[in-house]
């Protein structure tokens, strides 16, 4: 059997995977974004009573959290470059703090007071993260403009 | 003129600390066992100060961003003004926090853009003096 032209090379799989990643990971750094506004919103709920004495913050902020961790596997499938990567390690390090805060409101009340900053910042860096990844791969993001 | 959109920057700047502080009461109010006395207070003080932003961005001819600082009046007097409708108008009040990201995003937003148009303006101010020719 004579020997046509070579084929050209098989794409990788990870070629494949990594443009899903990356727009997975815009999409969940943009729900991300949602849940934390959300979340300011059912702070005001509870300190309100609005819907009674509940709990709907703490409550709320379990359900989204994974959302943190997610983003990380996702910046590291897609290969994002580093000054995402590590603003979104940043990120899911802010939120572990945020959720450990309020458990040393008994012991250290001032630095457990720092939960209210720290959620500006984890809102600020939410943004940041969530522009700075363009929907379409290869495209340049938003943030820094 | 550049003194003005100096302290138009400054202000701006002074405003967005004052509003990160002020977020800190509410924490030690909610978890830090002080009260909110000290964040109802305070937020009185601060919702003072975008009067002088704005007059700092008359006063700079800021343009849009002159805009932005009424909104940022606009927005800081509907905070102080929440916390009184919860018995009313409970799910209403509770859009304080939400509004208070509001207030610091938008004063973010003018404080950087505010700096950028010192900035500016500094530079044109700066630019090198052409070499006069010398007699030889």
């Amino acid at each position: 059997m004579p020997a046509g032209p070579p084929h050209p090379p098989e794409p990788m799989a990870g070629s494949d995977v990594a443009p899903l990643a990356q727009r997975g990971f815009v999409i969940v750094a943009w729900v991300l974004v949602g849940c934390l506004v959300v979340q300011f919103f059912l702070v005001g709920l509870d300190l309100f009573e609005a819907m009674g004495e509940s709990e709907l913050h703490r409550d709320f902020a379990y359900i989204y959290g994974w959302l943190t961790p997610v983003l990380v596997l996702l910046a590291t499938v897609a290969g994002l470059p580093r000054r995402v990567l590590l603003p979104t390690v940043a990120l899911l390090a802010l939120y572990a703090i945020q959720t450990y805060l309020p458990t040393i409101a008994d012991t250290l009340p001032r630095i457990a007071a720092l939960h209210a900053i720290n959620a500006l910042l984890v809102f600020w860096l939410a943004v940041q993260v969530a522009r700075a990844v363009p929907w379409i791969p290869g495209a340049t993001g938003t943030a820094g403009r | 003129m550049h003194v003005s959109r100096v302290v138009f920057a400054a202000l701006a700047w002074l405003f967005v600390g004052l509003v990160v502080l002020q977020v800190f009461y509410a924490g030690m109010g909610l978890l830090g066992g002080a009260g909110m006395r000290q964040h109802v207070e305070f937020g009185y003080v601060v919702s003072g100060v975008p009067i002088l932003v704005l007059i700092a961005a008359g006063a700079a001819r800021a343009g849009q961003l002159a805009v932005y600082s009424a909104g940022l009046l606009l927005i800081t007097f509907v905070q102080t003004v929440l916390p009184l409708l919860r018995d009313d108008l409970p799910f209403v009040a509770a859009l304080h926090p939400v509004n208070a990201l509001a207030i610091f995003w938008l004063g973010l937003f003018i404080a950087r853009r505010a700096t950028a148009f010192a900035r500016r303006r500094a530079e044109e101010t700066t630019e090198p003096v052409q070499a006069q020719p010398t007699a030889t």
